[in-house]
């Protein structure tokens, strides 16, 4: 039963020379097969979805204790790398890769992550022209489950995210497991291996008075200046999607093997101490492989600190951010110990966010076979702010569309082909991304299986 | 028992013994002069200009414990609880199948069935020092427990017949305490003798009485909670802290002349976010009588000594809700740069109180602090060396030695609240 | 329109859209007095749509439906743009899931209004005999409720909307009330409700231009002045037309300045300008602060907006006082951190004694608080609160690739005090053009900690109070309160964070000379919000279309004369 779906999943980039746009174009009947699950449930060739997120931590490293000294397949772990022993075959570390700012100033923690995530650094987010990469691919592979996308912030505040649609739209996060539990598992969530379905009178109302809301706004539309105009069409894209949603929950889901509900969290007050945000961390790591598995979402973005990281020691007076810039290099070790500490935790956050994707069986393999995390920070050397070879590491084989066991590594290059590659491995049909000198049409060839 | 000393007069009022007026109305006038010597006026709906007078200052309580630092020179053996002297009276079959530390459960019903040991809910909480009496005679026949006999333990919400409540309807278990034969302990010559059974101070001072160290420092419980790294880390009686408060004082270096109020706060202690008292906390106090007392201090190179004299402070600690009297007892405090105090209270503790203590301990609680109550109280009231009754000559209290520390605070003093009502049947 | 065509639009709107925010953030050379609004760019057209806030929507459901209707719910945070939220809210798109959130609390909303405890109240009709399946009960209730919903009565396709759909809802869900709640949940996510929509319509009293037509003009009045929809009495007025004469506008403007709930707009001004929405998710080290507990930052907030409240709404007065006065609200949580005792009941007013060195709103805990880092003071991010915040002045942005080598003395790598520490940022030339202007009234707060909690000494070290704040000596924040409270700046800046709260956009540079008048009478009253708000909404111009004449018409209009 082909469900005809007015949805906005598409963005076009790129058609109209130098500036980045955003367009919304209708979402196409024809890319749906006839389960209304999206194209990109066949990549890979297998049935099993291929998901994407991304993994955000602030201040960098320190590239000498972080990046390795070998290429290829044969690359050493260096310290700061050392937890993600565990998950040597299934990374893949990225370096060299960089924002050029083309005389733009250096915003500190903001024009590094701008660059890298929407391809152009700018001085603030709500100067961004294009959208964050993962929405692009968002559109593309989450239409099928209930949530395009799930934004997760571990450090409990909503606001931290690096998921815009735009200058003006931002998807903001969830910022506890146990908010997340209820988001996903809560009232809405319809167990995808249950026995029975029937479809609820109450969803089906819900829909049809949605429906409702519909072409007599477009009276209003005429009225509206230009301006408007566009926040009005925000507005019924969005009504449009929650219908969506609504439809999607009238039908019985495909069933999902790996998908176990999970328990409910307990209730925890996340802030900037180090040990409980990386209980908080934890605790929704686990939540979102089971969000996964249960095919509730397919695209995440999970922000594990700001970009001026506000990870601290309790009992410490200097944070993390500030040590960056205050602590004094230690002559005998030749490196700031409070950063190394600070950035080696958040590798190994890191670690223990993979391991939650790899604990989760499914077909043959493992969860983290099925995705592709792009894990990242927005600076290298956070002391001066070094927008040079800012560190990368790609998790997951993408459903064999990623080769990962790899070092690889380029001068200079710009980190849009990081973007460009990430987009190109979930089978966004996008040849180029980033403007100016990190416009790109070069993926990382190396990392893309044949 | 725990009441103010009254008769009733001819109107059928009680009146304090030896003061002409009714109870009532002295309480009535004490509360005024307290309220204004201290000028902590009721609060103001302004709350305008709320800070205490000069010379008055505030602190509650975070800890009040006797240390007991115990090593095995001090306690040849650990003194035996109750539930250890049962297990010992059994016969080889029934040590067989109800003893061992496997078996402790099994053991403590064995018991509780073997004396015809009771415990009941009762239907509503009360507190242990304002029990109601029809509700005492109401469980009492629930129990089918004889008059007089039983106790509200548990924090108030269960009533029980145990060999601690009535610890004489026991004598199998008077046996087994151990004294403490430690020689060094903190505390004061209180009779300004030296004996056999003193101890000497860690400065060395000689003939220091510390009794109810000698008589219970062996116990399990006792030593638990005496363990001074514990004690200072902990808090105590944080539900029903006490206060104290400082008037006339004019310098914390020397001041010949300082008054000192020990108070029951009306709620709990409250914490920071390190889970320590906070300080500067404004601190509701409770009108109960009983636990109101003042003395005179004074406070030489930086050191506050009170004189001698009487007092009584609530303590409710997990299961047990009881009191802790002290008469001819003397506070020293020492003062800290961030505000916060620490001090000592050296002199004798009630026998009536330490009686009280153990009377509303419960069965279970004695059996987990490997306590005989039969045994520590005949201890103590063999071992009591202060304050002998005109009239048997036998002491009522025991020497004793304690270690406090508080926190500053603002102490909210409750307008015209009387005291409770002050029952607590027996 | 075609594919291409809206491509095209898009592209323009995109464009147009970046050159705007980008013209907003440029930094002026000099410390100006308004930030970045004198440049003379080509304007895009200004949003007619103002998203309702958090605090706008639950106050609507309060006054519609009743107190004691819960609205249970998260909403999305709102994006801060050059300072205000306010000055979003025209611009600020939203996503599915801010839709979904809404959708959710309507329903709980909803369901609310038509359980048993509520319906003879809220709905007070029901199918019967003359109305088998109560369409005659549903067009009643959506027209009384549509019209305080949607500031403005029904249209008759939204009412048919909402009575057929309700209605098919009921025949599904086999209940009448459960229908009527269907359709209640599809008002209450319409676009009308959730937004401010601004209609316009030919300006009698100048021919040629537009300006805001009763209704909008009622919905704006009370969301402004009273952060709620419009009551019954300004509907009536809009109804009347009373409100398109300068009378009659005059007249509910003074109702609604008079009324206690002038207080709530005022909390919700104060809040967004003070940017005290930073309190929710502070945090400090236990270890260090442990009088900072888990209920401290919003005590922090709400003591410092009730103070305000008290001192310029209740009291009606001078704005500059908030800088010096003495007075604070005082609550149980927040006490121990002022060392003070707990005045007996939460929220009283109290007058710190006369030897306490808190005085003014830069010394209460939340802005000391706030400026800090979790474990120690900072004297340049309260420096930069003030000047950004209280002053409307620029600080540039850190160079990115300072090296601290240079100003860690690495003789004595332990400075005792925070002034010590940063005493190195002044020596170097480069560091010093920004930090004398923030440092030198930062360090004035150095007698409170991170926490907001009053010391005299750090490390074993007696504290340095004294700074400088324009070229002028401060002893201490006393001093330093008196001497920003009298500057001209700092009434400036009200003003005109007034004038974005009103107008819900950026400042620009035609806004000028009315701003100057409006600087003139702030003065001239004492300083006192409600007159300043009282001449910001009956300025002529206020309800004037900003976007000029007739749509496509010639040109903009020249706004301010």
């Amino acid at each position: 039963m082909a469900i005809s779906l007015s949805r906005r999943g598409f963005l076009m980039r790129g058609t109209l020379g130098t500036a980045a746009v955003t367009v919304g174009l209708p979402f196409l009947d024809c890319f749906l097969d006839t389960n209304g699950t999206a194209l990109a449930a066949t990549l890979g060739g297998g049935a099993l979805p291929v998901r994407f997120g991304t993994w955000f931590w602030g201040c960098g490293m320190i590239p000498e204790r972080w990046t390795p000294k070998a290429v290829g397949e044969q690359f050493d772990l260096p310290p700061q790398l050392a937890p993600l022993a565990a998950h040597r075959k299934d990374i893949s570390i990225v370096s060299g890769h960089g924002v050029a700012l083309d005389g733009k100033s250096n915003v500190p923690h903001i024009s590094g992550n701008i660059g890298f995530r929407t391809g152009t650094p700018m001085d603030n987010w709500q100067q961004i022209a294009g959208p964050t990469f993962d929405v692009p691919i968002a559109d593309a592979i989450g239409s099928g489950s209930l949530y395009r996308s799930l934004e997760l912030a571990a450090d409990g505040d909503p606001r931290t995210t690096y998921s815009y649609r735009s200058a003006t739209v931002v998807n903001a996060s969830v910022p506890t497991a146990l908010d997340l539990y209820h988001k996903v598992f809560g009232a809405d969530f319809h167990d995808p291996n249950a026995a029975g379905f029937t479809p609820d009178p109450a969803v089906m109302v819900r829909r049809s008075v949605l429906s409702g809301i519909t072409e007599q706004r477009r009276r209003l539309q005429g009225m509206l200046g230009a301006a408007d105009k566009a926040r009005v069409d925000q507005y019924f894209t969005a009504i449009r999607e929650v219908e969506g949603k609504l439809a999607l929950q009238l039908q019985k889901p495909p069933p999902a093997a790996a998908c176990r509900v999970p328990d409910k969290p307990r209730e925890l007050q996340p802030n900037a101490d180090v040990a409980q945000r990386r209980e908080n961390h934890r605790a929704m790591a686990e939540l979102l492989a089971m969000a996964l598995a249960c095919n509730q979402t397919r695209v995440f973005n999970m922000a594990f600190s700001i970009a001026s990281s506000d990870l601290r020691q309790a009992g410490e007076p200097t944070a993390y951010h500030q040590a960056t810039h205050e602590e004094m290099i230690d002559r005998t070790l030749g490196y700031q110990p409070a950063v190394d500490r600070f950035a080696t935790l958040s590798m190994e956050a890191l670690a223990e966010f993979i391991a939650a994707m790899a604990a989760v069986p499914e077909g043959d393999g493992r969860l983290l076979d099925n995705m592709l995390i792009v894990a990242h920070s927005d600076v290298s050397f956070a002391k001066l702010h070094v927008l040079t070879g800012i560190p990368c590491v790609f998790a997951g084989k993408a459903g064999g569309r990623i080769r990962t066991g790899l070092h690889v590594t380029g001068t200079d290059q710009p980190a849009s082909r990081i973007a460009l590659t990430a987009q190109q491995a979930m089978g966004l049909s996008v040849d180029t991304w980033g403007t100016d000198s990190m416009r790109t049409n070069r993926p990382i060839t190396e990392l893309i299986a044949s | 028992m725990f009441r103010l000393p009254v008769r009733q007069n001819d109107a059928g009022e009680k009146m304090v013994r030896g003061v002409g007026y009714p109870r009532s109305v002295l309480l009535a006038v004490c509360s005024a002069l307290i309220v204004l010597c201290t000028g902590n006026s009721a609060p103001d709906e302004s709350g305008a200009g709320m800070t205490p007078p000069r010379g008055t200052y505030g602190y509650v309580l975070r800890n009040f414990y006797y240390p007991v630092d115990a090593d095995a020179q001090s306690c040849p053996q650990q003194s035996l609880g109750s539930l250890e002297l049962f297990e010992q009276g059994l016969s080889p079959q029934d040590r067989a199948e109800y003893g061992g530390p496997q078996n402790r459960e099994k053991r403590m019903k064995l018991m509780a069935e073997r004396l015809g040991l009771k415990n009941v809910r009762l239907p509503a909480k009360m507190r242990t020092d304002d029990a109601d009496p029809e509700a005492l005679a109401k469980a009492r026949m629930q129990l089918g427990v004889a008059p007089g006999k039983g106790a509200v333990v548990s924090l108030g919400s269960r009533f029980a017949y145990d060999t601690c409540s009535d610890p004489e309807d026991f004598p199998q278990f008077d046996r087994g305490n151990q004294t403490f034969l430690g020689p060094v302990s903190i505390g004061a010559n209180l009779d300004g003798k030296v004996s056999k059974d003193n101890f000497t101070g860690p400065d060395g001072t000689r003939g220091i009485d510390n009794n109810l160290l000698r008589a219970t420092g062996c116990n399990l419980g006792v030593k638990d909670s005496g363990d001074t790294k514990l004690a200072e880390k902990s808090l105590r009686s944080q539900t029903a802290p006490t206060a104290i408060e400082l008037s006339s004082v004019d310098s914390f270096v020397n001041d010949d002349d300082v008054t000192l109020k020990v108070y029951a706060a009306a709620q709990s202690l409250e914490t920071g976010a390190n889970g320590d008292a906070l300080r500067y906390a404004s601190i509701d106090l409770d009108g109960d009588q009983r636990y109101t007392a003042q003395v005179r201090a004074r406070i030489v190179n930086g050191v506050l000594t009170t004189e001698p004299f009487a007092f009584a402070m609530r303590q409710k600690e997990s299961v047990v809700e009881a009191y802790m009297g002290f008469v001819g007892t003397r506070l020293t405090i020492h003062f800290a740069p961030d505000g916060t105090i620490a001090g000592t209270a050296f002199g004798y503790q009630t026998l009536d109180s330490l009686d009280f203590i153990y009377h509303h301990l419960s069965q279970i609680a004695a059996d987990y602090s490997g306590t005989s109550c039969p045994a520590i109280t005949s201890a103590l009231h063999r071992m009591a060396d202060g304050f002998p009754d005109p009239r048997t000559h036998r002491f009522t209290a025991i020497s004793a030695a304690y270690r406090f520390s508080g926190v500053p605070a603002f102490l909210i003093h409750s307008a015209g609240a009387g005291p409770s009502s002050g029952r607590t049947a027996r | 329109m075609s594919l291409r065509q809206c491509i095209m639009a898009w592209s323009r709107l995109a464009l147009l859209a970046g050159l705007t925010l980008v013209a907003g953030v440029v930094p002026s050379t000099e410390p100006q007095v308004a930030r970045a609004t004198d440049i003379a760019a080509p304007r895009a057209t200004v949003s007619a749509m103002r998203r309702l806030t958090e605090a706008q929507y639950r106050s609507m459901i309060a006054d519609v439906f009743g107190a004691d209707i819960k609205v249970t719910g998260r909403f999305e945070p709102e994006i801060r743009m050059q300072g205000m939220l306010a000055a979003s809210a025209r611009t600020a798109g939203l996503t599915a899931t801010t839709i979904e959130n809404y959708e959710a609390m309507a329903r709980i909303v909803a369901a609310q209004v038509i359980d048993p405890e509520h319906r003879a109240r809220l709905v007070g009709c029901e199918p019967g005999p003359g109305d088998p399946v109560g369409r005659a009960c549903a067009i009643a209730f959506f027209d009384r409720v549509g019209l305080r919903l949607y500031r403005r009565p029904l249209q008759p396709d939204e009412r048919q909307l909402l009575v057929s759909s309700s209605l098919a809802a009921a025949s599904r869900l086999g209940s009448f009330h459960q229908g009527l709640a269907a359709g209640l949940t599809a008002a209450l996510i319409d676009l009308p409700v959730l937004f401010q929509v601004d209609h316009y319509v030919a300006d009698p009293a100048r021919p040629g231009s537009r300006t805001l037509d009763g209704w909008s003009r009622a919905a704006r009045l009370s969301f402004l002045l009273w952060n709620t929809a419009p009551d019954e009495a300004l509907l009536a007025a809009a109804r009347s037309g009373a409100l398109m004469s300068d009378a009659g506008l005059a007249a509910q403007v003074d109702r609604l300045l008079a009324s206690p709930r002038f207080r709530d707009s005022g909390r919700a001004f104060f809040d967004d300008f003070l940017q005290l929405d930073g309190l929710a998710s502070l945090s400090k080290d236990a270890l260090l602060y442990p009088a900072f507990r888990a209920g401290v930052p919003a005590a922090a907030r709400e003591q410092t907006l009730r103070t305000i409240a008290q001192l310029l709404y209740v009291e009606q007065g001078d704005y500059r006082t908030i800088f010096t006065s003495r007075r604070v609200a005082m609550n149980r949580t927040l006490s121990p951190l002022y060392r003070l005792p707990f005045p007996g009941h939460d929220w009283a007013m109290v007058d710190l004694p006369a030897d306490d060195a808190h005085a003014g709103l830069m010394s209460q805990v939340g802005f000391l608080a706030l400026h800090s880092h979790p474990g120690r003071t900072s004297p340049t991010l309260r420096g930069k609160a003030i000047r950004e915040i209280l002053l409307c002045e620029e600080v540039p942005t850190p160079p990115a690739n300072v090296n601290f080598a240079i100003v860690q003395d690495t003789t004595n790598p332990q400075f005792k005090t925070t002034r010590e520490r940063l005493s190195a940022h002044l020596d170097d030339e480069e560091c010093a053009s920004c930090h004398k202007r923030t440092d030198g009234i930062g360090l004035t707060f150095e007698r409170f900690d991170g926490a907001g909690q009053y010391r005299t000494n750090e490390n074993g070290e007696a504290i340095d109070t004294s700074g400088v704040f324009d070229k002028a000596p401060v002893a201490d924040p006393v001093e330093l309160g008196r001497a920003v409270g009298q500057s001209a700046k700092a009434a400036q800046c009200l003003v005109r964070s007034a004038y974005r709260f009103a107008a819900g956009r950026p400042l620009e540079a035609t806004d000028q000379p009315f701003l100057a008048r409006r600087d003139a009478d702030f003065a001239a009253s004492g300083y006192r919000i409600a007159p300043l708000f009282r001449a910001i909404v009956l300025d002529r111009d206020f309800f004037a279309d900003p976007n000029g004449a007739v749509a496509g018409g010639p040109g903009r209009l020249a706004r301010r004369r």
